[in-house]
């Protein structure tokens, strides 16, 4: 028998656990902040109304990754966000070297940006990223890889791994 | 320090401070996500303005129209309480449904659960939107006109409906059983009764489930659906029916299981204990007990073994099968009892008696499995995410940094060499004494004996070198994801194959030729990665790599993956499996 009713607790614990992390994710797609927590609000409330059930805390954290990254794409797949504009959001009040690093990376194609963003940005390794993303480790190496090398020529030093 | 910079700068964007207050008072107060339709795809104040105003406008329009619509289409609740609404709908947005998963039981007490067991046809799926404290949910709702009855209230000859615990879309094949039930299919059904207490609760509000059928099928273990391509049914739940079973076999299980004590038992022909993927390594000292290796594993033959010259594919379409492919291109499929939430088959061999699986799921973990060729048998025999190979009667594999060797039935694991990491090769290369290993800018020859290695080759950079393939004579490696170079096996000779604006991946070697899938590079930074295409190219890069598959209207939108045998291509179309010549010509669909 289906069982619809919520744990409250449980949610709270997710959007005070996972928001950050999500919204920093959805910025990497949408580009500007207003986007970003109108995508990750919703894919809260569509956790809510349809709670699927978590073999573990990893799944749970991979399930919201990619819930976040299908609805970023699901959105930018509309003629409204065909842009190529590296980013939407005012970044003055920034330090100089962070805005020109961030700008950098946004200029990335989508799937370089993703895996460096979730490898540099929130640490998850080649085989985690290939789990949230549904890729082969190897895709995800030659993407990180790529981007990498792309980052070289836009910033001094790139993202070489220490 | 560029890492560490972009760190500081995710951490300084300008997100609300009270975004987590915010989407907890919206989830409490119900409020609902947004579809992804085109009104939601509105840059956001504009949406927000234009979701008022056309609030405001349609208000009045749905008053006059739009509920007497609602009234004519809801049910009536007689024994519901509280703010509880259900009616018909057509096409809704089922992304994301929950689907509860199957109730943990033995066949007998799956049996024993079960008040009725009827045999039917399905005249009718209907989309039921049940609105419950103002929380939304979809569940089908089945009529069948009723065959054989085992057991329960039902008549022969009766129609009757059944409520499905979550709501199937007709358009597509999901993943679990009942997602594919269709109107006109042959199933039998173990239902569960719905009575006046039979309730599914929000708060203080209460769905009588007898409202809307008066049976109904708590889960995916609970029906036998009869399709063209056999039996669908979930085997772990019923390890006493034999594999692939016809639907009178079926029909002949019930009876027995039926009949039978409750205090008899049938030994399992799929060991179950698969499907836990918390099942630990097994990891025994030399000599200890269990499986003695699979030349003394005893089965009488069947049918199913006499397989010259078959080809075996992962299907990846749907989780848990794979198919059997006859030299006259005949199919057959096996359903195997899977780990929960199987995501995807990185690599598949068999011998002459087995076939060998490394499986992931979402979280990213996975194991190496068998089973033998008719399906029976299926075990876990190692716990970890490893790409492995066979080598004589061993299993090589590699976990994380580590090298392993261990006897086909997952017996007799023995560490063979840790290598610094930098490894990650999506394959794993070896002949018999030895594996080849990319690190870093070197490869080296690991002695599968003794764990040694040696250097054989140094190359001017520290590139990436994860796609990886082998033949007799070369070692294959796809630099910087672009470029597919070989390499002799004794380190010399390092030459370039084929050279490609795009991405180069899934290379596989075979009678002379390197095929890979090619992806475009893209430079549209919003575009979904679609299109790759299949090529070939002469392992001595006498000529061109020739374009022998490609994206096309027919066959689908990209080249998803592929598999060799010595005689056949296949090659996965999006969800379509062909076969064809070893050239690209003469595709036959298979699936």
């Amino acid at each position: 028998m289906k069982e619809l009713s919520a744990d409250r607790t449980y949610f709270t614990r997710l959007v005070n656990t996972y928001s950050r992390m999500l919204l920093r994710i959805a910025f990497t797609y949408m580009k500007n902040t207003s986007d970003s927590e109108d995508i990750v609000q919703d894919v809260f409330l569509s956790l809510y109304a349809n709670p699927p059930k978590f073999a573990n805390t990893e799944h749970e954290k991979a399930w919201l990754i990619r819930c976040t990254i299908n609805r970023c794409k699901n959105q930018l797949n509309s003629y409204w966000f065909r842009n190529t504009q590296p980013l939407d959001e005012n970044l003055s009040f920034f330090p100089e070297e962070e805005s020109a690093v961030l700008l950098a990376v946004m200029k990335l194609p989508e799937k370089y940006r993703t895996v460096l963003h979730l490898h540099y940005g929130e640490g998850y390794s080649i085989e985690e990223i290939a789990g949230i993303l549904m890729k082969k480790p190897a895709t995800v190496g030659t993407w990180l890889a790529r981007g990498r090398a792309k980052l070289k020529t836009a910033l001094k030093g790139g993202f070489d791994d220490e | 320090m560029n890492k560490q910079t972009y760190q500081s700068a995710m951490e300084r964007l300008p997100f609300d401070q009270n975004f987590e207050s915010s989407v907890i008072a919206n989830m409490e107060a119900g409020k609902k996500p947004k579809p992804v339709s085109g009104f939601d795809k509105i840059p956001g104040a504009v949406r927000k303005a234009a979701e008022f105003a056309a609030a405001a406008a349609c208000l009045a329009i749905l008053s006059l129209f739009v509920f007497p619509l609602f009234h004519n289409n809801s049910f009536k609740l007689p024994h519901s309480s509280g703010n509880v609404a259900v009616r018909v709908v057509k096409n809704p947005d089922l992304d994301g449904q929950s689907i509860p998963q199957p109730a943990d039981l033995s066949e007998e007490e799956q049996f024993k659960r079960a008040d009725t067991i009827f045999s039917g046809t399905v005249k009718e799926i209907k989309t039921l939107e049940i609105s419950l404290g103002g929380d939304v949910s979809y569940r089908s709702l089945i009529t069948v006109s009723v065959g054989n009855v085992w057991r329960g209230t039902a008549h022969a000859g009766s129609t009757v409906k059944i409520l499905l615990p979550y709501a199937v879309d007709e358009s597509k094949d999901g993943d679990t059983v009942l997602s594919r039930i269709r109107t006109g299919m042959r199933g039998i059904f173990l239902t569960e009764n719905y009575t006046k207490d039979s309730l599914d609760t929000s708060g203080d509000n209460a769905l009588a489930l007898i409202d809307l059928a008066p049976y109904g099928l708590p889960d995916d273990s609970c029906a036998f659906l009869d399709k063209d391509s056999g039996i669908v049914y979930r085997a772990a739940s019923f390890p006493g029916l034999k594999m692939n079973p016809t639907y009178d076999e079926v029909c002949g299980y019930i009876d027995t299981m039926l009949s039978k004590d409750q205090a008899t038992t049938t030994e399992p022909k799929n060991d179950t204990t698969a499907a836990d993927d918390t099942t630990p390594v097994v990891t025994k000292p030399n000599g200890s007990s269990g499986k003695s290796g699979n030349s003394s594993d005893s089965k009488p033959a069947d049918d199913s073994n006499k397989d010259s010259g078959c080809d075996y594919i992962w299907d990846r379409a749907t989780r848990g099968h794979y198919f059997r492919i006859a030299k006259d291109g005949t199919k057959k499929i096996y359903d195997l009892p899977m780990p929960w939430d199987t995501l995807s088959c990185d690599h598949i061999e068999t011998d002459s008696e087995w076939i060998y699986f490394e499986l992931k799921w979402n979280t990213g973990n996975g194991g190496l499995y068998r089973c033998r060729r008719d399906g029976s048998e299926f075990k876990k025999i190692y716990n970890g995410n490893c790409p492995f190979t066979l080598n004589g009667n061993s299993i090589i594999l590699r976990d994380q940094d580590t090298y392993y060797k261990m006897d086909k039935d997952g017996s007799d694991l023995s560490k063979i060499r840790y290598l610094m990491s930098g490894n990650e090769t999506e394959n794993i290369l070896t002949d018999k004494n030895a594996a080849y290993v990319f690190r870093g800018d070197e490869l080296l020859k690991v002695s599968l004996s003794d764990g040694s290695f040696t250097s054989l080759h140094k190359f001017s950079s520290s590139a990436s070198r994860l796609t990886v393939a082998k033949d007799d004579s070369s070692i294959y490696f796809c630099e910087n994801g672009s470029t597919l170079k070989k390499i002799g096996i004794n380190g010399t000779k390092e030459t370039t194959v084929a050279a490609a604006d795009g991405e180069i991946r899934d290379v596989q070697i075979c009678r002379g030729y390197a095929y890979y899938l090619l992806s475009p590079e893209n430079p549209d930074n919003n575009t979904a990665e679609t299109g790759a295409s299949l090529y070939r190219v002469p392992t001595d890069a006498s000529a061109k790599p020739k374009l022998i598959r490609s994206p096309n209207a027919k066959e689908g939108n990209s080249v998803a993956g592929i598999q060799i045998s010595n005689s056949h291509l296949y090659v996965w179309y999006d969800d379509s499996l062909y076969r064809m010549n070893l050239d690209g010509s003469s595709p036959t669909k298979i699936n």
